[in-house]
């Protein structure tokens, strides 16, 4: 697997001499630290000016988050964010970065017309595939773990006069970060490189894991309303579940993956 | 007998129940340089990608240094020099990165990678510009790259894809040279192009290809032949040649006598010493020679006669 990992560092190489490129990958994970931190700083700042919420809304916090019994008002605002609305825009990151760099390696390759003699190469189609996966995968699997651990700690820096201890990742939110995001990222990354068989363009192709924008706030929409309550158990459970959807669609993506393809459809 | 570095048998190939290729056989020997010759659609680059392992073919086989393109596509992919079309190469990245990226694909051992770069940078001229970005050079440069990237793992055989399309002259001419001295080197050359001057100039043989079919093929002088391996020659003489045109038809093995000019007679011969009767007799009936010289159609005219034929 040593020309896979010269495969990637290519590209590595290719996406840092690219300022857009660059950008497309970073720029995702500025975003949910932003948000976050923002956000909780409202309500940390101002959440006495923000209005009181009536008991009822109290309750309806306390039932779909099921860490925060004992909280009070401003805390049950805080860990709204941090449990809820904080997990998604960090699976919404490494999503939109590892496609948008998938597609550019991809479908890119196509595009530019750089494709024919690599596929020329005494390259396995293996390793070709491998390198071409880990030059999304591992760039943005490791932007999601160090924005999130930025995010962490500025969370608790701005909340800790108002909890009293470290509360930010909460269990759930932990978990769908650190399994959840990576994983669902992956099946987007396959979704592309399956479209990039057939898409000529960077743009066609990267247009592919936006259909899994959706889930995610379906998913937001049935927590906030309390229709679904995650707890840790139904996160892992989620994230085996995806690991499976993921192999099965690499699968697909594998086999898909062929010279003849890459280079008919020039 | 020489060995065959590429033979093509018998390959077909489709696209969407489209034939490309119906049925395409040549052979190339070692150290030789073949012209695939076709307009365009006419399945040159259909051929060369089925040589490159790129393509499978629907039928028919084809070996490349003695390794089957479709059971050993790896060795083959070692032996060759692959120049596609267009120069393919990586525009944010330098001439040396290019370089050193292929080579590492192709195991070229890191200790020679370096040495060789620097050889064949220097020996395409491009030695100064090994840090610049490939998107600042020129057409012409971009391809020098190509054909150095091609190289670096010194394949015994390089399949040439137009390799001076879209170059000015002078670049082309550059290319052309280093094909040369490609072959001096002894290295095997099949080059898909659509200018016949750079096929006369470079080429030991020519395969023409038209719709799928190779149409002609064999060496560049049998190609050159006139049909029926008649010789023709052009006579002028100092005053008018129609007085002379009924002795030169009676003369034995004269087959055409063409007025083409009013001093000007085309004469075509069975055999070349035929001509030798023809010049007496036209002394003898006091026609004043000029000038007499054997002609022999270009390969434009035998390519262009080829395709509107079929």
């Amino acid at each position: 697997m040593d020309k896979a990992l010269l495969v990637a560092k290519k590209d590595w190489k290719e996406i840092f001499s690219s300022k857009l490129t660059l950008a497309s990958l970073i720029l995702p994970f500025i975003l949910p630290i932003l948000m976050s931190v923002s956000l909780i700083a409202l309500f940390a700042f101002l959440g006495p000016e923000l209005g009181e919420l009536t008991p009822k809304e109290l309750e309806h916090l306390r039932a779909i988050l099921p860490g925060a019994s004992g909280m009070d008002e401003e805390q049950l605002s805080m860990y709204l964010i941090g449990a809820l609305i904080a997990p998604l825009l960090f699976l919404l990151a490494p999503l939109m970065s590892s496609s948008a760099v998938a597609a550019d390696s991809f479908a890119g390759e196509r595009e530019r017309k750089t494709i024919e003699p690599l596929l020329v190469a005494p390259v396995s189609e293996a390793e070709l595939f491998v390198g071409k996966v880990l030059v999304s995968f591992l760039p943005t699997t490791a932007l999601l773990y160090a924005s999130f651990g930025i995010c962490c700690v500025l969370v608790n820096a701005m909340t800790i006069d108002a909890f009293g201890y470290i509360w930010f990742p909460p269990p759930t939110a932990a978990l769908t970060v650190c399994l959840i995001a990576p994983l669902y990222a992956f099946l987007g990354l396959c979704l592309v490189i399956l479209a990039s068989m057939k898409a000529s363009t960077v743009r066609d192709a990267s247009n592919y894991a936006g259909v899994l924008v959706l889930p995610l706030l379906i998913i937001l929409l049935a927590q906030l309303t309390g229709v679904l309550v995650m707890g840790t158990l139904h996160v892992v459970v989620a994230a085996v579940l995806l690991a499976l959807v993921d192999a099965l669609v690499l699968k697909l993506a594998y086999r898909a993956f062929n010279r003849e393809a890459l280079i008919t459809s020039l | 007998m020489a060995m065959a570095a590429v033979e093509a048998r018998g390959l077909v190939k489709s696209f969407d129940g489209k034939k490309a290729l119906k049925g395409i056989s040549f052979s190339i020997d070692k150290g030789k340089i073949m012209g695939l010759l076709g307009p365009n659609g006419a399945g040159k680059t259909t051929t060369v990608r089925i040589l490159a392992t790129l393509l499978k073919p629907d039928a028919g086989t084809a070996e490349v240094a003695g390794f089957d393109v479709l059971e050993e596509p790896m060795e083959v992919r070692h032996l060759i020099g692959y120049l596609p079309e267009r120069p393919c190469l990586y525009e944010r990245l330098t001439i040396r990165d290019n370089l050193l990226f292929y080579g590492r694909l192709y195991d070229v051992p890191e200790g020679e990678l370096k040495t060789k770069i620097k050889e064949l940078l220097s020996l395409l001229g491009l030695e100064e510009r090994a840090g610049d970005k490939v998107g600042a050079l020129s057409k012409g440069l971009r391809q020098r790259v190509a054909i150095a990237r091609a190289l670096l793992h010194d394949p015994p055989v390089l399949l040439l894809d137009q390799p001076t399309s879209d170059l000015d002259p002078a670049s082309a001419k550059d290319i052309r040279d280093f094909i040369r001295r490609l072959r001096k080197e002894g290295r095997t050359v099949l080059i898909c192009t659509h200018n016949l001057t750079e096929a006369e100039e470079l080429c030991d043989s020519v395969a023409i290809v038209n719709e799928g079919n190779i149409i002609a093929i064999g060496r560049l002088e049998e190609l050159l032949k006139e049909p029926g391996n008649l010789c023709t020659f052009e006579v002028r003489s100092l005053g008018p040649v129609r007085p002379y045109l009924a002795r030169v038809e009676g003369v034995e093995d004269v087959v055409r006598v063409r007025e083409i000019g009013q001093n000007e007679l085309l004469v075509s011969v069975k055999h070349k010493e035929a001509m030798a009767n023809v010049v007496r007799e036209l002394i003898l009936a006091g026609c004043n020679l000029l000038e007499v010289k054997m002609v022999r159609p270009s390969l434009e005219e035998v390519y262009l006669k080829l395709v509107r034929e079929k």
